[in-house]
């Protein structure tokens, strides 16, 4: 076989780019962190756990066409029911899990919100008190 | 005497976890005693696959354990108070610097690993690494006993078992670029996004990139990856998360080119299995990679998505190219063999153990 030249073929490329004005506009991968790493809020969180918290063991299942299709709903349907009797309480019991945890976060946060209204009432307080004392 | 192995997670499908099980089967058939012990032992292998750590039985000065070193744990440090010689196997560690605005947790892990890895390095008899790359993290992290290159154990046998065959037909006639790993930041996968970007849109706009790898929806690195593809509006991505064996051979099977843009490999299996099913590679020129190719695949010190579409357009229209790639890797995939690489440990590991006081001088190589 006839010695390939890895070299030649990456100059052929870079001339053929030349040529025919291919262009990179793609934007850095660096510059997504901010929309997709931090911008999320704290309660952007908050509300995704509302949300989400309530895990249902029933899925519905889409209907099938076809006989080969119909056939494969039913065993699903017969598997559902057959395990029904083991999913559903430990369903309940994450749910019993998760609804607790939600509802602590949820208290915390609002301690947070009557912490931080405090706090910027103290400042306010703080700052009337130094305006005061510099006007003596 | 025994032979025992220490893995901090032994988990199915995972690199570590298999070569593990694989020095676990050398060993039973070579007439040692021999078990895997386990910090935690994912499903779904069972007890029999490996032990709990607490379980570990009192070892004698002449029995062998061997530690499979990749990320931070406490079996690191619980190896290092053991009475018998030791042998680290060791995987390499992810730098942490990679994780910096992905994940903070896999960050302190990983430069805990790092910790554990100098931690060990007076308190070892032998080591024995993956690669050259390996070798030389090992010595500049102080290590100064014998080390020894041992590629990872891959039992190709089980490449040969039957592809799902739904994927097999959905991607027959696509042209695939293909590659398996983790979703995780030192594989670049935005790397290798841009460079499929460029060549969908000049070269082959009926091309798919097929990312095999699991990730967790939550997990920052892949929801920025997401962002990133719809803000490019690149089509035809799809990340296939933790599938069956027989998926993964499918898409394999499929796949007309491997492409790899990692940035920290301390071997790449993935790399060897792409040569087994004959799909030729391009990679970037990093740590391990160049090692692991040897001189097949096409090894790039450019990550300029032009120039990469470039290349992988060439790769799938130049029928000679592909040919002379496939034929470079087979003569690569040789140096893999199970038997070969098997053969070598035991070759390795009788020398050890002939050796019979704990570090000593014969072992100690500088």
């Amino acid at each position: 076989m006839e010695q390939i030249n890895i070299e030649q073929i990456m100059e052929e490329i870079r001339q053929e780019i030349r040529d025919k004005g291919y262009i990179n506009d793609l934007f850095s991968f660096d510059d997504v962190i901010e929309s997709a790493a931090e911008n999320k809020t704290l309660e952007d969180y908050y509300d995704i756990l509302n949300n989400i918290w309530n895990v249902q063991a029933y899925r519905v299942l889409p209907a099938g066409g076809g006989i080969l299709g119909k056939f494969k709903v039913f065993v699903k349907k017969v598997l559902r029911k057959s395990i029904k009797f083991y999913i559903e309480p430990i369903v309940e019991d994450q749910d019993e899990f998760n609804a607790n945890t939600v509802h602590i976060l949820n208290l915390i946060n609002s301690y947070m919100d009557i912490n931080n209204k405090k706090m910027e009432m103290l400042k306010e307080e703080i700052e009337n008190l130094k305006k005061q004392m510099s006007g003596k | 005497m025994n032979v025992v192995q220490i893995v901090p997670i032994l988990a199915y499908g995972d690199a570590v976890g298999n070569d593990a099980m694989a020095i676990k089967a050398i060993l039973q058939r070579a007439g040692y005693t021999t078990e895997i012990y386990a910090e935690s032992i994912a499903k779904p292998l069972d007890k029999a696959a490996a032990k709990p750590i607490e379980q570990l039985h009192t070892l004698k000065d002449e029995d062998v354990a061997i530690l499979h070193l990749s990320t931070g744990a406490k079996v690191n440090l619980v190896f290092a108070s053991l009475p018998c010689r030791k042998i680290v196997r060791y995987q390499n560690v992810t730098p942490p610097g990679f994780f910096e605005k992905n994940d903070e947790y896999m960050r302190k892990i990983n430069e805990w690993a790092l910790q554990n890895v100098s931690f060990l390095a007076d308190k070892v008899d032998y080591c024995l690494t993956a690669s050259e790359f390996n070798k030389e993290d090992l010595i500049n992290m102080g290590y100064q006993c014998k080390i020894d290159i041992l590629p990872i154990l891959i039992p190709f046998d089980d490449y040969k078992k039957r592809p799902d065959q739904a994927i097999l037909k959905k991607y027959q006639e696509v042209p695939v670029v293909l590659f398996t790993g983790r979703i995780a930041p030192n594989k670049k996968i935005e790397d290798i996004i841009r460079a499929f970007g460029m060549y969908k849109r000049y070269y082959n706009q009926d091309a798919v990139l097929i990312l095999v790898g699991s990730y967790k929806k939550t997990d920052v690195y892949y929801r920025r990856l997401m962002t990133y593809i719809e803000k490019t509006e690149i089509k035809d991505i799809v990340f296939t998360g933790h599938i069956r064996f027989d998926e993964i051979l499918a898409y394999y099977h499929c796949a007309d080119i491997f492409l790899c843009q990692s940035e920290h490999e301390g071997f790449c299996v993935p790399l060897v299995e792409a040569m087994f099913f004959r799909i030729p590679i391009i990679a970037y020129k990093s740590t391990a990679i160049p090692y692991t190719l040897g001189q097949s695949g096409i090894l790039m010190d450019t990550k300029d998505p032009l120039l990469v579409a470039g290349i992988m357009n060439c790769v799938h229209e130049n029928k000679q190219l592909r040919e002379h790639l496939v034929e470079e890797e087979q003569r690569r995939l040789a140096d893999f063999s199970y038997e070969k690489v098997c053969e070598q440990f035991l070759l390795y590991l009788n020398k050890f153990v002939k050796n019979k006081s704990v570090n000593e001088e014969e072992n100690n190589y500088n």
